[in-house]
């Protein structure tokens, strides 16, 4: 009732003008020549390549062997641990990230000058390279010289920080804690974004109707920042899907494939052991996982239609 | 129609996402994937030189050298490619570009089971004529270094880097203050655990994360149980003798020395790369390591005054066992590598030649490389830019590699690529304790099976 003078020009349910000024097929050529060249084609190379025997030697092409490298899928225990270690880092990433970042986000979208230099100093971490930061963390992470050492001190000899890197539980830990480290600045980004375009509005009525601060969180700033979240949320997954610098540097799939993931364990298997052909069947592996998740995720957020969360405002 | 449209959405968004997760990643092996025509032949390649492609690490300087003072005589040249730092990079690259007319004339390779890849692909030139024509390309050379590339007796590579064996290192000052002296016999070694532990020492630094410092521990205790002939016989695919009853000793020993608390309790998370058990070591914090002979460098390059006075080095204790007394492990050498269709064999034999020339051979040992040579000693002795130390050091080392019966290549060096993982992962995980003795075993028999 209110505004609803100022509302726009007619939005169909799918939000956004429809057909207003859409140019034809030939203005997203550049990017579907660029979405073959670059992922299409490759995909197919490998998919190729997954039924060949090829050690990359040129002189020597990919030989056909029908579904030799296939059928190792069911039975290479390395692949499936790989294939947990993913799902583990997935879920434990979501389960640090969001939280934190919601949370902060949210406290940073606040006027206060004090919040922005808070949060200018939080995001440091997005400025520095991934390869710089595992090699920081392995510093910090070593039990003679590093952190751990110092802990020995408080803790006594031989405690939970003291053998980081050497037990797959704790090394998983440390990569989950890297990624909330520098990870989370990124996303608390995207949810202060998004918590300073809540209309001011909506509180002050919340307030009116004796609202508290949590109760306002609830009822109006989590279900307003629910596009945020999803959006904030597929970036993870795919984020951590893909990880690899990270673990190479750090842990190198170790203690004992604790935590090689699956771009780990393709680089390993494909390019390490220069077997092509395995490393191309893990890589399609990877595509169809990340299909699946992709298209559940898509489905279950309902991020293709995207309905507005201001509708009736 | 809305559900039709509603549906593809999601199908495309879903295989979006999941490409874009991908691509980056099968990019790198798609890379490789288009074959070249096969045939460069001679005529393709370049006119008046051959190209040399070198590791690009810091040991490039001294075939950078030998290539200078060649082509000041010679008409065809000799150009020097820099290549990738890491071995698996520069390895690709080869595997990548023979055969082409762009490929390297000359490259460097790890050992037989480097190569045997591209000897089957007919990629590499035999070396027997350039031998006939010139006898010190072989007798120049250590025969235990020189004959690890000699396959069904011909001759394919020259050694042309540093020989690395490895051996133990010990911290002088941390022994004497335990009231030791440096183990001779396992025995020994072993009843040195706990005096050193009561010190709050590590008795045996490892740099475990990194798996290639665990194998070393194999090694030795397998030359010393079994021999290294057998597991060199086991390395080329005779299963038997992993599971042997000497196999079996070796491996109970070693689970005997982590038990004691031989390599503490958080070997897992040292690595070599950042300074981790080079440090522990010239710290104090360890007694012992077992490494190879760059391990000198590396400790120099943190604490030069520790390796002038408190750095020990010697051989690997003896075991009762059917190894021979003083068998030995390690890194051979590099070896440079003829492509079968150079263009100019006979430049490319002559540039070989500096190999063995003292120039090259003293650029070596400036590097801190002991040269793979018959005649190392007499340069070390010769060399009046070397401090006592130094000289000490290297002498130590030519006298192991001079004295020993055997030298067995490094194992993950001595099988195929796609073994070389399974084999490191079996070593670190029986030796923490993720799986036994059975369970390594027939890991040792899957990844060396032929």
């Amino acid at each position: 009732m209110i505004r609803s003078a100022s509302r726009g020009p007619d939005r169909s349910k799918r939000g956004g003008l429809q057909h207003a000024g859409r140019p034809g097929f030939a203005w997203s050529l550049p990017a579907v020549a660029f979405f073959t060249f670059f992922a299409l084609l490759p995909l197919a190379v490998a998919i190729y390549l997954s039924f060949t025997k090829y050690n990359g030697i040129r002189l020597v092409p990919p030989r056909f062997v029908g579904i030799d490298n296939w059928s190792r899928l069911l039975t290479d225990d390395a692949l499936h641990r790989s294939i947990g270690v993913t799902i583990i880092l997935i879920v434990l990433a979501v389960a640090t990230q969001l939280p934190v970042s919601l949370l902060i986000g949210v406290w940073a979208a606040g006027p206060q000058r004090m919040r922005a230099i808070v949060v200018a100093l939080y995001f440091i971490p997005l400025l520095m390279s991934t390869a710089a930061v595992a090699v920081l963390w392995a510093s910090l992470a070593d039990p003679n010289f590093g952190v751990p050492a110092a802990l020995n001190g408080i803790l006594g000899p031989n405690n939970a920080f003291s053998n980081l890197l050497g037990k797959p539980a704790t090394a998983l830990g440390l990569i989950v804690f890297i990624y909330l480290w520098g990870a989370s600045p990124l996303h608390t980004l995207i949810y202060q974004g998004g918590a300073r375009a809540i209309p001011e509005v909506l509180y002050q009525a919340a307030s009116v109707d004796g609202a508290g601060r949590v109760r306002q969180f609830f009822s109006i700033t989590l279900p307003q920042l629910r596009n945020t979240m999803v959006t904030s949320t597929i970036l993870m997954i795919v984020g951590t899907f893909t990880t690899f610098d990270l673990i190479l540097i750090l842990t190198r799939g170790g203690p004992s494939g604790g935590t090689s993931n699956l771009p780990f364990f393709m680089y390993d298997r494909g390019v390490t052991a220069l077997d092509f052909g395995y490393g191309s069947v893990v890589a399609v592996v990877l595509i169809v996982l990340a299909t699946v998740v992709s298209i559940v995720m898509v489905r279950a957020t309902r991020y293709d239609e995207m309905q507005g969360t201001q509708e009736g405002l | 129609m809305k559900n039709l449209r509603g549906r593809t959405r999601v199908l495309a968004l879903g295989t979006a996402t999941a490409i874009a997760v991908a691509g980056a990643l099968v990019g790198c092996s798609a890379a490789s994937g288009t074959a070249g025509s096969g045939s460069g032949g001679n005529s393709d390649r370049p006119e008046g030189e051959i190209h040399v492609l070198v590791l690009g690490d810091a040991a490039a300087s001294a075939e950078e050298a030998a290539a200078e003072r060649f082509n000041k005589t010679s008409d065809v040249k000799v150009v020097i490619d820099q290549g990738a730092t890491a071995g698996s990079d520069y390895q690709a690259a080869i595997r990548n570009s023979v055969g082409s007319a762009s490929a390297p004339d000359v490259f460097m390779s790890w050992g037989a089971a480097n190569i045997q890849p591209l000897l089957d692909a007919g990629a590499l030139m035999p070396l027997d004529d350039f031998i006939k024509d010139d006898p010190k390309l072989k007798s120049s050379f250590l025969p235990s270094v020189f004959n690890e590339e000699v396959i069904d007796g011909s001759t394919y590579g020259i050694p042309m880097r540093g020989v690395a064996p490895t051996f133990l290192f010990y911290n002088k000052a941390v022994l004497k203050a335990a009231g030791l002296e440096p183990a001779t016999t396992w025995d020994e070694l072993l009843s040195q655990v706990d005096a050193l532990k009561a010190q709050g020492v590590t008795p045996l630094g490892l740099a475990g994360a990194d798996k290639w410092p665990t194998q070393m521990w194999y090694q030795y205790l397998f030359a010393r149980e079994i021999g290294n002939d057998k597991v060199a016989a086991g390395l080329a695919g005779d299963g038997d003798v992993w599971a042997s009853d000497g196999s079996k000793t070796a491996l109970k020993k070693l689970r005997d020395l982590v038990g004691a608390g031989g390599f503490g309790e958080n070997y897992d998370s040292v690595t070599y790369g950042t300074d981790g058990s080079a440090a522990l070591l010239r710290t104090g914090k360890s007694a012992y390591e077992l490494m190879g002979t760059w391990h000198f460098a590396t400790i120099e390059a943190g604490d030069a005054d520790f390796v002038q006075n408190d750095l020990g080095w010697t051989a690997f204790p003896s075991v009762d066992g059917a190894g021979k007394a003083g068998e030995i492990a390690g890194n051979l050498s590099n070896y440079y590598n003829v492509a079968a269709d150079t263009r100019y064999p006979d430049t490319v034999r002559d540039f070989l030649k500096q190999l063995y020339s003292d120039e090259f051979l003293n650029d070596q040992l400036k590097l801190g490389n002991l040269p793979p040579t018959e005649n190392a000693a007499s340069l070390i002795e010769a060399d009046a830019d070397l401090g006592a130390v130094n000289k000490d050091y290297l002498s130590f080392v030519v006298n192991l590699v001079a004295d020993a019966p055997t030298f067995q290549l490094s194992w993950d060096q001595a099988v195929p690529a796609e073994s070389q993982t399974p084999v490191q992962n079996a070593m670190a995980d029986y030796l923490n304790g993720t799986i036994d003795a059975d369970a390594w075993i027939s890991a040792m028999q899957d990844a060396t099976a032929r």
